[in-house]
């Protein structure tokens, strides 16, 4: 008898409401659609910091017979020099940041730069001979990069010191940037969608006063009047959850798996479609609870008990 | 079953009291007329009753219950307890009679079972067995009523509470639906009826509660509607003149002499010479009895009317409005 009761009581009020549930809905879609938006952008740059400390992080490379920086003026590093770096990487000053590093010999180059350009036929004009020594560096802590780089850097025999961070850095600004925008607009319209959900419950209290009116009269509890209105708002919030999920399935399908992973690299951009598997339900949830919220603060104002 | 303890509300700090030191008691299976010109208090009395408003001061007790420390989630199994009746019925208009008994039923989670049961016993009762189906503007007034009291009574209440039920009907369908409620006062229901019905009154001669400006001024155990003591506004004895009431205090001396319980007691002449308005015609009370309906109909009222229907009232009536921004 409840269930069913609650249920009409529910498809009549959003009927009812038609016009203001529509904009419910789409104010709490586009408002979730950002929310989605961010909470992806951030889940991106964690990825890519956490590949980060898994990937070396540092790389050093010493001069090859072509380098052409200042400090490689005597050709190829010598073994002296590349015995330095070995050194300082193990000496007291730079081992506390250091948690391991790899050496690549000049063979070892040459076998990742012919299987990197497999097939290619400038491969087979190269020998190992100028290929460079690289030292692959993981740090304790992928923040401590600049001390590291700052000390290789321009010392005789180091042609070039690369720092996987820094080269993410405007990557991940960017994205951090967007988050910002995305959440701030998100804030603004879930605002939009709060007062929407107050002003659709006050209507359809309105609409109901005679029912509410006898209700009370003859012993309803609090919450069997209540719920109807409630559920009514948190259905809409939930539609409108139901189409950001959407709308993110849209961006994530075509924008970011059908543009920007083919186009930066598949390792770089990890979030996909699969992600609104925890995406969408989190989307969906927040709409219901601050809907519910919402309802719950028009209901105490407009409903006396 | 329902005791005022010196109870006193006011609406509005600094404003008369709607009820003032109401000390009164109404006991189980008694069927009491409520009598007054509106404003009287009648109203606020069933509002304390339902926990609608609560008292500024003093003690109301349902059932034996306190109602001041009855908390709010509790309020709703209080009002299952008690009926309420209408002068305007207020039947949801688009529900059909059986429709509407069977909400009263639904919406506090009574088994299908035993609705299906209940709401044709009960339209038997009320004597509208072939008439379930129509919908309320399809009903006569007698008719409709007789639905709202079927709604008031299908949960078997202790007390059923009518505000001024057979004020929109006619002199013989009121009569009918008088009998509808003694017969329920005889399964044993407490019924307190609000009313400005002069021949309901005379013809159960039951007890009689008289109000004035928020007070009891008279309770007689098998009563008229009218009566020769001179703290009677409705019998014309006392001018119906709250706003004035400091000049005409009820416990003036000329008013007081122990009248009560003495019913038959002729009034002394002084109190007719001291009130210059006394000499007003019966006539004359019957039209205020008229005039007061709009605001006598305050229970839930700002709940229920909705915008179509408030503005229905305003065209029909331009006082109405008035009085509503009043009650606000």
């Amino acid at each position: 008898m409840r269930a069913r009761y609650i249920l009409g009581e529910i498809l009549t009020g959003l009927w009812r409401n038609i016009s203001m549930v529509i904009s419910v809905i789409i104010v709490t879609a586009v408002s979730l659609t950002f929310v989605g938006t961010g909470a992806l952008m951030q889940k991106q740059i964690m990825d890519m910091k956490s590949t980060l400390v898994e990937q070396a992080q540092v790389t050093i490379f010493l001069c090859s017979p072509h380098s052409t920086a200042a400090s490689c003026a005597g050709g190829a590093a010598t073994d002296a020099q590349i015995a330095s770096v070995r050194e300082a990487l193990e000496g007291d000053v730079l081992s506390p940041y250091v948690a391991s590093y790899s050496e690549r010999s000049q063979e070892e180059a040459l076998g990742v730069y012919q299987e990197q350009f497999a097939g290619e036929s400038f491969v087979s004009n190269f020998t190992a001979e100028d290929m460079p020594v690289s030292f692959h560096i993981t740090l304790e802590n992928a923040d401590d990069s600049a001390a590291v780089v700052e000390f290789f850097q321009g010392r005789d025999g180091v042609d070039e010191v690369t720092d996987l961070l820094n080269a993410f850095a405007p990557f991940i600004d960017v994205l951090n940037q967007s988050t910002l925008f995305a959440l701030g607009l998100a804030v603004l319209m879930l605002i939009a969608a709060l007062l929407l959900v107050a002003t659709t419950i006050r209507m359809s209290v309105a609409g109901r006063r005679r029912e509410i009116a006898i209700m009370r009269l003859v012993g309803a509890s609090n919450l069997f009047i209540r719920l109807p209105f409630l559920l009514e708002g948190a259905v809409a919030a939930i539609i409108g959850g139901v189409i950001a999920s959407g709308m993110l399935w849209v961006g994530l399908h075509y924008i970011v798996q059908g543009w920007l992973a083919p186009t930066l690299g598949e390792q770089l951009i990890t979030v996909g479609v699969a992600d609104l598997a925890w995406a969408a339900p989190l989307l969906i949830a927040l709409g219901a609870v601050l809907s519910i919220a919402s309802s719950v603060v028009s209901l105490n104002r407009y409903l006396k008990v | 079953m329902i005791r005022f303890d010196d109870v006193t509300k006011t609406y509005m700090r600094g404003q008369h009291p709607a009820v003032e030191n109401l000390d009164i008691e109404f006991s189980r299976g008694e069927f009491v007329f409520l009598v007054g010109a509106s404003g009287s208090g009648k109203s606020t009395l069933m509002r304390m009753v339902l926990k609608e408003v609560n008292p500024t001061r003093g003690t109301v007790y349902v059932a034996g219950k306190d109602l001041s420390r009855l908390p709010s989630w509790k309020v709703p199994t209080l009002r299952r307890d008690i009926g309420m009746v209408f002068q305007d019925f207020r039947l949801l208009p688009s529900k059909t009679a059986y429709q509407n008994i069977e909400f009263a039923l639904a919406v506090i989670g009574t088994p299908r079972k035993v609705v299906r049961r209940l709401v044709p016993e009960m339209l038997e009762m009320v004597g509208l067995e072939d008439k379930g189906k129509r919908l309320p503007h399809e009903l006569s007034g007698g008719e409709q009523q007789r639905v709202a009291i079927a709604r008031a009574y299908v949960n078997r209440p202790s007390i059923l509470l009518a505000d001024e039920p057979t004020g929109n009907l006619d002199p013989s369908t009121a009569s009918g639906i008088l009998d509808l409620l003694t017969e329920i006062n005889e399964r044993g229901t407490t019924v307190v009826m609000a009313t400005h019905d002069r021949s309901a009154v005379d013809r159960l001669q039951r007890r009689v509660v008289e109000m004035v400006g928020g007070q009891v001024v008279r309770d007689e155990e098998r009563g008229g509607y009218e009566t020769p003591a001179p703290v009677s506004v409705i019998s014309g004895n006392l001018p119906d003149d709250s706003s004035h009431r400091e000049e005409h205090p009820l416990d003036d001396e000329s008013l007081v002499p122990d009248w009560e319980g003495a019913p038959e007691q002729e009034p002394e002449t002084s109190a007719r010479s001291t009130e210059p308005q006394t000499d007003q015609t019966r006539e004359d009370v019957r039209e205020d009895d008229g005039e007061d309906r709009p605001a006598a109909r305050d229970i839930l009222e700002e709940d229920l009317i909705d915008e179509r229907e408030a503005q229905r009232v305003r065209d029909e009536d331009p006082f109405a409005a008035d009085d509503e921004e009043e009650l606000r």
